[in-house]
C-alpha cells in the first residue's frame, strides 16, 4: 500500500508536532522541515504528496514559492494553516494556488477531515 | 621580575577557568533547554493522542519529574491554545494523577514577575477548583501588569460565564496586547461574539473589546454602532480605533460626524489616519472628502511610491 508522504514546514518544531500529531502517522511518512529550501528540496526529492506550510511568511515574501513546490508534473496539494485572519491575506494566497487555508486555534476534526478527503481523492485518482 | 610573570601567569589562569566554566554553564543550560523541548514534544503527541483516543479506557500520561510535569502543563496549555472544540473532560483524569494544579500553585505562590505570569497563564489550560480560582482573583488586581492580565486571562477561562462582569468592574484599562488576548479566547469559542451590548456600554474596556471584535471578526454590519461611537463619545481612544476599525472594514467614512471629529484632531493625529487610509486601499476621492489638499498630495505620493507597488506585486 502507498504511504503519503506529507511534508510540514514550520519554524517552530512544537508546532510541526502538534500538526504531525493531529494527522497521525499510522500510514503516513510525516517528514519536519525547517526552512523554505529544505521544503523545496524535500519535495523534490521524495515526492511529496501533501505539503503543509504553518506559516504566511514565505508565500508573502515575493518568491513564487508556490511555483517551486510544484515543479515539472509533480504536483502536490498544499495546505496552509497560519495566525494570519486578514481576508485579504487569506484571498491573495488562495489565488496564489494553495488548495487550503486554515487558521489557528484549528479544529482537529476538521483537519483530520480535511487530510482524509485529500487521500481518498487521491487514491481515486 | 619573576612576581610580574607570577602574577600575569594566575591573571591568565583564572581567564581559562573563567571561560571553561561559562563554557560548561553554556552547554548545561543548553542541554536543559533541548531536554525541555524534547519532553514537552512528547507530551503534545500524548496528549493530542489522549483527546483523540475514541475507546473507553482511557490511556494514562504520566509524568513523574518535576520537570515532566512542567513540561506536561506546557503541552497541554499549547494544545489547548492551538486548538478549538476539544473535550478538556478527557485530560482531567491526567490532571489529577499528576497533580497538576498544585504544582502550578506552588510555582505561582514562589514566583514573581513574567515568571508568576507565564504560571498564571499554564493554569488557565486546566480545570480549576475554588481555592485556585480566589487565588487567581486575588492576582488579578495585582500592580504588576502582566501578572493581572494573566490571571483575569486564566478566570476568563475557567469561567467563562463571568468574563463580562469581570472586565467591567476592571479598575484599570486594557492594552491593545489584552484585548488581543481576550480575542483569541474568543477564537476558541470560549467566550461568545456578543458585540452589540459591548459597544454600547459605556464601560472603556468593554467599548474597545466590542470594537476589537468587530474588527477582528469582519462585521460589517456594526457600521451604525460604530458611528454612534465617533459622534457620541468623548474617550479619543475609542473615537480612534472605531475610526480605524470602519476603516479596516472598507466602510465609507465621508459621513458630517466622521469628518467633524477629524477636524478636531492635531496634524499628527491626521497624518497617521491619513497614512493608514491610504495603507488600507481608501482612494484619493475618497481621501479628499476628509482631507485637506496638501494631506492628499502625501496620501497620493504614498499610493504612489515604490514601498506601495510592491506590496501590491507581492499580493497578485
Amino acid at each position: 500500500m502507498h504511504r503519503r508522504k506529507i511534508i510540514i514546514y514550520s519554524q517552530d518544531s512544537f508546532t510541526a508536532e502538534l500538526v504531525a500529531a493531529i494527522i497521525g502517522c499510522t500510514d503516513k511518512d510525516i517528514i519536519h522541515s525547517h526552512s523554505i529550501e529544505q521544503t523545496e528540496e524535500l519535495c523534490r526529492e521524495r515526492d511529496a504528496d501533501l505539503v503543509i506550510i504553518l506559516s504566511t511568511a514565505p508565500l508573502l515574501g515575493g518568491r513564487n514559492i508556490i511555483k517551486q513546490l510544484r515543479r515539472e508534473r509533480h504536483r502536490p496539494e498544499i495546505y496552509v494553516i497560519s495566525w494570519r485572519h486578514a481576508e485579504q491575506a487569506i484571498l491573495s494566497l488562495l489565488e496564489c494556488g494553495i488548495d487550503q487555508y486554515m487558521t489557528f486555534p484549528i479544529c482537529m476534526e476538521r483537519l483530520k477531515a480535511k487530510i482524509a478527503t485529500n487521500d481518498r481523492k487521491e487514491r481515486e485518482s | 621580575m619573576l612576581i610580574i610573570y607570577t602574577y600575569i601567569f594566575i591573571i591568565l589562569i583564572a581567564i581559562l577557568a573563567t571561560v571553561i566554566m561559562t563554557q560548561r554553564v553554556i552547554n548545561s543550560r543548553d542541554t536543559a533547554i533541548d531536554k525541555a523541548s524534547r519532553l514537552k514534544k512528547f507530551y503534545i503527541r500524548q496528549v493530542i493522542n489522549r483527546l483523540q483516543d475514541e475507546s473507553r479506557i482511557p490511556t494514562h500520561i504520566i509524568a513523574k519529574s518535576r520537570a515532566e510535569r512542567i513540561a506536561l502543563c506546557e503541552a497541554i496549555y499549547f494544545v489547548r491554545s492551538h486548538t478549538y472544540g476539544i473535550d478538556s473532560s478527557l485530560l482531567e483524569l491526567t490532571i489529577d494523577e499528576n497533580r497538576l494544579e498544585n504544582l502550578l500553585l506552588c510555582r505561582i505562590r514562589y514566583s514573581t514577575g513574567y515568571q508568576r505570569a507565564h504560571w498564571l497563564t499554564l493554569i488557565g489550560s486546566i480545570p480549576l477548583s475554588s481555592k485556585s480560582l480566589q487565588q487567581l482573583e486575588q492576582l488579578s488586581y495585582s500592580r504588576n501588569h502582566a501578572i493581572r492580565i494573566s490571571a483575569l486571562i486564566s478566570l476568563i477561562t475557567a469561567t467563562p460565564h463571568t468574563a463580562i462582569r469581570r472586565i467591567a468592574a476592571l479598575p484599570y484599562r486594557f492594552s491593545p496586547l489584552d484585548i488581543s488576548r481576550i480575542i483569541s479566547l474568543l477564537r476558541r469559542g470560549i467566550i461568545p461574539i456578543a458585540y452589540e451590548p459591548l459597544l454600547q456600554s459605556g464601560n472603556f474596556n468593554l467599548q474597545m473589546l466590542g470594537i476589537a471584535i468587530v474588527r477582528n471578526f469582519g462585521i460589517d454590519i456594526a457600521d451604525k454602532q460604530l458611528h454612534d461611537i465617533i459622534s457620541s463619545c468623548s474617550d479619543k481612544t475609542i473615537v480612534h480605533e472605531a475610526i480605524l476599525t470602519l476603516s479596516s472594514l472598507g466602510r465609507p467614512l465621508g459621513r458630517t460626524k466622521i469628518r467633524q471629529r477629524m477636524n478636531r484632531m492635531n496634524s499628527d493625529e491626521r497624518k497617521s489616519f491619513c497614512r493608514y487610509l491610504a495603507a488600507e486601499g481608501y482612494s484619493v476621492q475618497a481621501l479628499r472628502t476628509l482631507f485637506s489638499e496638501k494631506e492628499v498630495n502625501y496620501a497620493e505620493t504614498l499610493i504612489k511610491s515604490y514601498k506601495r507597488d510592491l506590496v501590491c506585486r507581492q499580493y497578485t
